[in-house]
């Protein structure tokens, strides 16, 4: 991005900002995100290179008299930081963007590692959402997952979070992962009932290439559960949580009235977001049909990239068509659908026309109209992959 | 796509197999440069006949044939070493990777015997498969001897002995030789036992050669002029000679290679194809040397190429007598067939738009090879294409390897057939050469098939298998012959429609390689013959339709859709196949719908990297055929061609 370049963002001045923390106690063997396990961090010079990102983004006209709707902490694990480092950011961020008065401001935390003592630092910081990452309850299965941390600690995490004055907190859960039973996954859903967080994350266990999960099952080590039994986890989950007065808004998320994820949802409605850290992604819906660019991945080389000017790593100007097939994918996971007014106005074509393949999806019975929008339906939720990919 | 998708543009196991040639007459570059040069040799003049020799190499693949051809050019000067490209005689790409000869071709040498005679030697080297067994008779019949190359380490291998038989029937004398006598592994005495006792052939004289080391290069060609006979001819009678090859030059028209018997050949003839009735006038004589070289005349016993303005390859049939047509013979060389093709396949390119490369490419594969036939045509599955005619299944992939490869196509092809005669109940006759093709079941009131007679000559410790296979294939026996102990020779009537899906594979196995089959069309009988269907999700499946024999149609339908099954991908909808006859359905497999597919991970905003996932996965939609609205992988499209292996 130059300096130079001058665009609205499209979503009249609102946008959200991502911060990655890409730190972590121990990586564990399934996930493929931007993260690295660590002893020890360069907590002070990160954070730094983060501000400094941030200001260079303040300073340019494109994002000018932005506000920010919601600040999201993602990592790796934001929780390794301190309080104090977190409030300085936060701090940094208020003083050059104008950031909304009830701006959603996310944390994610490890139960295993968070201290609790921290949480109430962070409250006082400014975070007012935090995200756990429990992903089960079973000791079995938490050890599968190479999860540090035990059932009880994210029990004890969740009550601390109560105390330190969180009342808009995200548990996530995984499912399908080898070894698990539909029994274990009922008894996980309902400990996590039990817990009454304000929002739930349930989401399939991916084999993500890169990553030891996805070599041991190439290896035979590891056999995914048959798809019957993945079937039934989400079903399960998807009644026991509506059950429970949480509605599912989105493929794998489900909240209280009124508590999702907005800067989530942010991503699924197209409204501009600045990445900022190691290998954060950014979106601004204009000029032309959006651009997408994203950061160096290495925490050195990012460091270093924002001390030389800048640290882009790459940069992609949306065309016509991809901007269209993510107009679709992207809202079509939110269970309201999308808006065909909203995409007329956007593209300046009628949706039929520019994805006629609507048509078929509707005749099968996997896309339905409800209520002026396009949705998935019941069925189309179960193969929403192959149903996304047609857009393309 | 690089491989075929439809099959594999390697060469597969069982081209291996096949005899040390194989495949049409057939190229679409000339063969040689044509710039007709000057006669460095003083080849110009007439020779006595009693200073020719005429004679081919059998050898199984990878016996040496073209590397001793290589050698005799070589030692003659016929070409330097300097512009030896190994193994000359095989410079198709597609020969040289398989490392077999595909094209009958000839060659001129010149050789001074240690006597001071100089000899004029034509090498006729010549394909080897069944699908060519008539083309290697004709250029067997161009010959009066032939060398037999046989691996000193390796022994007799079982191809080698049907040509062997086809050039003792043709009362060629036989100079065997035992080659790669350098290699560690060579044991000359087991290898000579072997020609005694598996084909009979007195090998006590067998000369012992290294054709890659040149050891043993002039006991060939000493061997060559002493004992293969010289030609006979009478100069002076109406010119008769053997057309056993011929190519399309784009400067010279078609360019025909003969092998004169009686009479002259000269530049302002007027001459005649006796079977096919062409007359033309012939523009230029040359020899191949290898290199085009022109001469004056070809008299008896010579081998050369005519230039003669012809246009049409089909004008050229192998085998034709070429004769005056002021003064034509009274007496044309017997044994000319014309040759039709007995297997049909469609061929359809793999992405649509190639359609019109495609045509360009049969086109030109046609122009020099005229067994090989194409009529457009249309399936609902895959689009436009062709359907093809070749003289059986080795041509059928040569032909389709060609063109993916020489043409850069990738291409589907469906199971190939034979031509059903069909009678119909308003008294008319059909020939379908495509299950499409097959009028409704109610029109029919007689369907014939087409039989042939195949003569397999088999170890007789493998006549057993080789007779079970026979039965299975509704054969009738005709006759067993044994010569010898060892050796037996079978031949069976069989339903030309058994024989054109794995037969020759299946006989491979049943007798360990050794036995060897030859086969030449004998008629059509009527048959209780049905279409098989398949069906998905109730439409057709046209490309997968076959012909054939009631009592087979449930064993293939159960297999059919079983191999369906597993290569149909899960769709988002629950896919039935059925196999049917008619109305009437025989067999059913159902592809259950694909019930989950959704993985919720999108996380930190990386939307780029999800849409390329989703990218990936419409990819390998794209490569599919659309059959209803069932997505269907190229490769299901073979499993027709796959079942019953």
């Amino acid at each position: 991005m130059s300096a130079t370049t001058t665009f609205d963002l499209g979503h009249g001045g609102a946008a959200s900002l991502y911060v990655h923390i890409p730190y972590c106690h121990a990586k564990c063997p399934y996930c493929d995100f931007n993260s690295y396990a660590a002893t020890e961090w360069p907590e002070e010079r990160y954070a730094d290179a983060l501000l400094a990102e941030l200001a260079a983004y303040a300073d340019m006209p494109a994002w000018q008299g932005t506000t920010l709707a919601t600040i999201f902490f993602g990592g790796g694990t934001p929780s390794l930081f301190r309080p104090a480092t977190i409030a300085c950011l936060l701090d940094g961020i208020a003083a050059r963007w104008s950031v909304a008065a009830e701006a959603e401001i996310t944390l994610e935390a490890n139960p295993g590692t968070v201290e609790r003592t921290r949480l109430a630092g962070f409250r006082g910081a400014g975070v007012n959402r935090l995200s756990f990452g429990v992903q089960s309850f079973q000791p079995d299965l938490l050890r599968t997952l190479g999860r540090i941390h035990s059932a009880d600690d994210a029990r004890a995490a969740l009550a601390a979070a109560r105390t330190a004055g969180f009342d808009n907190v995200n548990l996530d859960l995984i499912f399908a992962v080898p070894g698990q039973t539909r029994a274990a996954w009922a008894a996980d859903v309902a400990e996590l009932l039990a817990c009454a967080p304000e929002h739930v994350s349930a989401y399939n266990l991916t084999y993500e290439p890169g990553t030891p999960f996805h070599a041991w099952r190439g290896r035979g080590e590891l056999v995914p559960l048959p798809e019957d039994d993945e079937l039934w986890m989400y079903e399960h989950a998807r009644a026991a949580f509506a059950r429970a007065g949480y509605e599912q808004y989105e493929i794998s998320n489900f909240a209280r009235p009124g508590r999702e994820a907005q800067h989530n949802c942010g991503y699924w409605r197209g409204v501009a977001y600045l990445g900022i850290g190691a290998g954060a992604h950014s979106y601004a819906a204009a000029p032309g049909w959006g651009e997408r660019w994203s950061n160096e991945r290495i925490p050195e080389r990012y460091m270093a990239g924002v001390a030389a000017g800048g640290a882009v790593a790459s940069h992609e100007t949306l065309s016509f068509d991809t901007a269209t097939a993510e107009f679709m994918f992207l809202g079509l996971r939110e269970l309201r659908g999308v808006d065909p007014v909203a995409f007329a106005a956007r593209f300046h074509a009628p949706l039929e026309t520019v994805h006629p393949e609507v048509e078929a999806f509707r005749r099968d019975g996997l896309l339905v109209d409800r209520g002026g929008r396009l949705a998935l339906s019941e069925r189309g939720l179960l193969v929403a992959d192959s149903v996304f990919a047609m857009f393309l | 796509m690089a491989s075929r998708q439809v099959r594999c543009a390697r060469p597969r196991p069982s081209l291996t197999r096949t005899p040390h040639g194989n495949g049409p007459r057939s190229t679409v570059e000339p063969r040689r440069a044509v710039a007709l040069g000057a006669d460095p040799c003083n080849i110009q003049r007439v020779h006595d006949p009693q200073t020719i020799r005429n004679f081919s190499i059998i050898a199984h693949i990878d016996h040496g044939k073209s590397t001793l051809a290589d050698r005799l050019l070589e030692r003659t000067g016929t070409v330097s070493k300097r512009d030896m490209e190994a193994q000359f005689l095989d410079d198709m790409e597609l020969e040289r990777e398989r490392g077999i000869t595909i094209k009958a071709r000839a060659v001129r040498l010149k050789y001074r015997a240690p006597d001071g005679t100089d000899y004029q030697l034509n090498l006729i080297d010549t394909p080897g498969h069944v699908d060519f067994s008539y083309e290697v008779s004709r250029s067997l019949a161009a010959c009066e001897g032939a060398v037999l190359v046989v691996d000193a380490a390796q022994g007799v291998e079982a191809q080698t002995v049907a040509n062997v038989y086809l050039a003792l029937d043709t009362d060629l004398a036989i100079v065997p030789v035992l080659n790669k006598i350098d290699l560690p592994a060579a044991d000359p005495a087991r290898a000579r036992q072997e020609i005694e006792d598996v084909i009979g052939l007195d090998a006590s004289g067998a000369i012992l050669t290294s054709a890659k080391q040149g050891i043993g290069t002039d006991e060939v060609l000493d061997a060559i002029v002493r004992l293969i006979p010289p030609p006979h001819g009478d100069a002076a009678a109406p010119l008769c000679a053997l057309l056993f090859d011929s190519w399309f030059d784009p400067y010279h028209g078609v360019i025909m290679v003969v092998r004169i018997f009686d009479g002259e050949l000269r530049p302002g003839m007027r001459i005649r194809l006796v079977a096919t009735g062409k007359e033309a006038e012939v523009d230029r004589l040359a020899v191949l040397a290898p290199s085009l070289v022109q001469v004056d005349a070809l008299g008896p016993g010579e081998v050369g190429a005519v230039m003669a303005g012809i246009k049409e390859v089909a004008d050229t049939q192998i085998g034709d007598t070429v004769t005056d047509a002021d003064r034509p013979t009274t007496t044309p060389l017997p044994g000319f067939k014309r040759v039709k093709p007995m297997v049909f396949a469609g061929l359809y390119p793999a992405e649509a738009h190639q359609y019109g490369a495609l045509r360009d490419a049969v086109e030109k594969l046609r122009l020099n090879d005229s067994s090989f036939t194409y009529e457009p045509e249309n399936s609902i599955a895959l689009g436009f294409g062709f359907r093809c005619g070749f003289l059986g299944l080795l041509h059928m992939e040569i032909i389709q390897e060609r063109l993916e490869r020489e043409f850069a196509l990738t291409l589907i092809t469906t199971a190939p057939t034979c031509a059903y005669r069909i009678h119909t109940t308003d008294g008319r006759t059909l020939v379908v050469d495509s299950p499409a093709k097959l009028p409704p079941e109610g029109e029919i009131a007689r369907m014939e098939e087409p039989f042939i007679l195949a003569t397999i000559h088999v170890p007789t410790e493998h006549l057993g298998n080789v007779i079970a296979l026979c039965e299975e294939k509704r054969g009738k026996q005709r006759e067993i012959k044994f010569s010898g102990e060892k050796r037996a020779l079978v031949s069976y009537e069989l339903p030309l429609n058994e024989i054109v899906l794995d037969f020759y594979d299946r006989l491979k196995s049943a007798s360990r390689g050794y036995a060897s089959l030859d086969y030449e069309p004998l008629d059509f009988r009527t048959s209780t013959l049905v279409k098989l269907d398949v069906r998905i999700n109730g439409d057709i499946v046209d490309a997968l339709s076959v012909i054939l024999h009631s009592e087979r149609a449930y064993y293939r339908g159960r297999e059919l859709t079983q191999k369906m099954r597993e290569l149909v991908p899960r769709q988002m909808f629950e896919v039935v196949i059925q196999a049917a006859i008619g109305t009437k359905v025989i067999a059913r497999e159902t592809v259950k719908a694909l019930r989950k597919n959704v993985t919720a991970k999108c996380y930190g905003g990386d939307i780029t990297r999800k849409r390329k996932l989703l990218e990936r996965q419409k990819e390998g939609k794209r490569r599919m055929k659309q059959v209803g609205r069932v997505e269907i992988p190229q490769e299901a499209f073979l499993a027709v061609l796959k079942v019953g292996e």
